[in-house]
């Protein structure tokens, strides 16, 4: 379980997150919603042990995030792969790290989603890219991963493929899903719980089929509710 | 474990010989060249031929300084998001840039040397085994001030690390607190280095006898390991994204 202990961030006079309190279910698809600049990437840079609270404590299975690193499979949104680096030699170098690398599921995706080991990194589109991340995110069978906006500027087929292989590949009950994006309707069907956060707090959680019945809504129009009327 | 923890540096390390491979070329060419071109041209040991083999013992020793401020280049390029998520702590990321470095430093310096040894063999007036007795009483100094030259590299490469990181800390002026911090950290560990071997400065050394190069040595490695300790301290507790 992940736990977010009134949590505050500020990166010098910029608050990013203010007293967020949360408590992330295992084995879940839990969708991390917001505009932008709304404290979502922070949220999940803290889990995966590259941010530090200035305030509170961020758990993972009780411990410290720098000290579960190997049990996060984290996707960034920018471009963190090397651009020299080919997508097997990427692949070569991520697994040496991690004992939960799958090979069987390395080579199922990298035929699944149309890329090739001798693809030079920098050389690709971006929609590759995108691919390539997610491919070697993917390819662990880490207890949790983390996307962070991994559909932002993803033409809208690569969007779908990329959609395709997280409901493919996610373990339900053994795997938690976070995913953050501020594009809510393309992942709408794949969430089970949301947290919606304006200015580094949460300003609405739950359910998302409850959610949905109780408002008659989709998560869009009730972001757009919740938002309008928070701020 | 421990065979875990040696592929981990491995991977680590092979990356980054990897992105070092191109200047590594370009010294072993710049020695290839000169020497041939000093041996076909010129057959004499001439001026120019000295010259020419300084200057580019002078990058081979320049270059891994240039290539250790690409740490900060992690940063820029977003690598960084790769490496701090891996599941390692600063020690193997320092370490293993620390050794490719050195690595790039003992080739460049080596392949130089080699090169130069050859052109003596090639252009020297008597045969060289006439100058092996000249040279014999020497060779333990010489050996001493090469093991001596590798550590003040190590020395050079942990302080443009620590003043990186600690560049790193701050949003604004990075790269000028990187440049204050890697000039400070210069001077204050030379006067330590200066107090510890019992003088004031470490420049203004007696003569070079073997005993005075080993303590050079082991102050030098103290003090680019306290260094490098603290840099591994600040990136594992202070740097984040």
């Amino acid at each position: 379980m992940i736990e977010f202990r009134q949590v505050s961030k500020y990166f010098g006079t910029v608050r990013a997150l203010d007293n967020f309190q949360a408590q992330l279910a295992s084995g879940r698809i839990i969708g991390l919603f917001g505009p932008n600049g709304a404290g979502k990437s922070t949220t999940l840079k803290m889990i995966a042990g590259l941010n530090r609270p200035t305030r509170g404590q961020v758990l993972v299975d009780g411990l410290n995030p720098w000290i579960t690193r190997d049990r996060v499979a984290y996707l960034p949104e920018v471009d963190h792969l090397y651009s020299w680096m080919t997508v097997g030699k990427a692949a070569g170098f991520i697994s040496t790290f991690y004992s939960d690398w799958d090979q069987a599921r390395y080579q199922d995706l990298l035929n699944y989603l149309n890329l090739d080991e001798a693809m030079k990194i920098g050389k690709i589109s971006k929609g590759q890219r995108a691919k390539v991340k997610l491919l070697l995110t993917l390819s662990r069978r880490s207890p949790y991963l983390l996307l962070d906006e991994p559909l932002s500027g993803i033409d809208v087929l690569t969007r779908e493929e990329i959609i395709n292989s997280v409901i493919r590949d996610y373990r339900e009950g053994e795997q938690t899903v976070i995913i953050s994006t501020h594009e809510i309707g393309e992942v709408e069907r794949l969430v089970d719980e949301v947290i919606f956060i304006q200015n580094g707090k949460t300003v609405l959680s739950g359910n998302a089929e409850d959610l949905r019945e109780e408002r008659n809504m989709s998560l869009v129009e009730i972001m757009k509710e919740v938002l309008r009327s928070a701020s | 474990m421990l065979a875990k923890s040696f592929s981990r540096f491995g991977a680590l390390y092979n990356k980054q010989m990897r992105e070092m491979a191109p200047e590594m070329i370009v010294i072993g060419g710049a020695a290839v060249l000169v020497s041939l071109v000093s041996y076909l041209r010129m057959g004499s040991i001439h001026t120019a031929v000295l010259i020419a083999m300084l200057m580019v013992m002078g990058l081979a020793c320049f270059l891994p300084i240039v290539s250790s401020f690409r740490l900060g280049q992690e940063w820029n390029n977003h690598t960084i998001y790769l490496m701090m998520s891996l599941p390692v702590g600063g020690g193997m990321i320092l370490g293993s840039r620390l050794a490719a470095l050195l690595t790039q430093y003992v080739f460049g310096t080596l392949i130089v040397g080699f090169c130069g040894l050859l052109l003596v063999i090639g252009l020297a007036p008597e045969p060289v085994y006439t100058y092996l007795d000249l040279v014999r009483p020497y060779l333990d100094i010489a050996v001493l001030l090469y093991l001596v030259t590798i550590v003040w590299m190590g020395y050079l490469i942990s302080v443009s690390f620590f003043s990186q990181i600690i560049g790193k800390l701050v949003s604004r002026f990075s790269g000028l607190v990187t440049i204050i911090t890697f000039f400070a950290t210069l001077w204050l560990s030379g006067k330590v280095m200066g107090l510890m071997l019992g003088q004031q400065t470490v420049i203004a050394a007696p003569d070079l006898t073997a005993q005075f190069l080993v303590m050079l040595l082991g102050v030098i490695a103290l003090v680019a390991a306290v260094i490098l300790a603290l840099s591994i301290w600040v990136y594992n507790r202070r740097v984040e994204l």
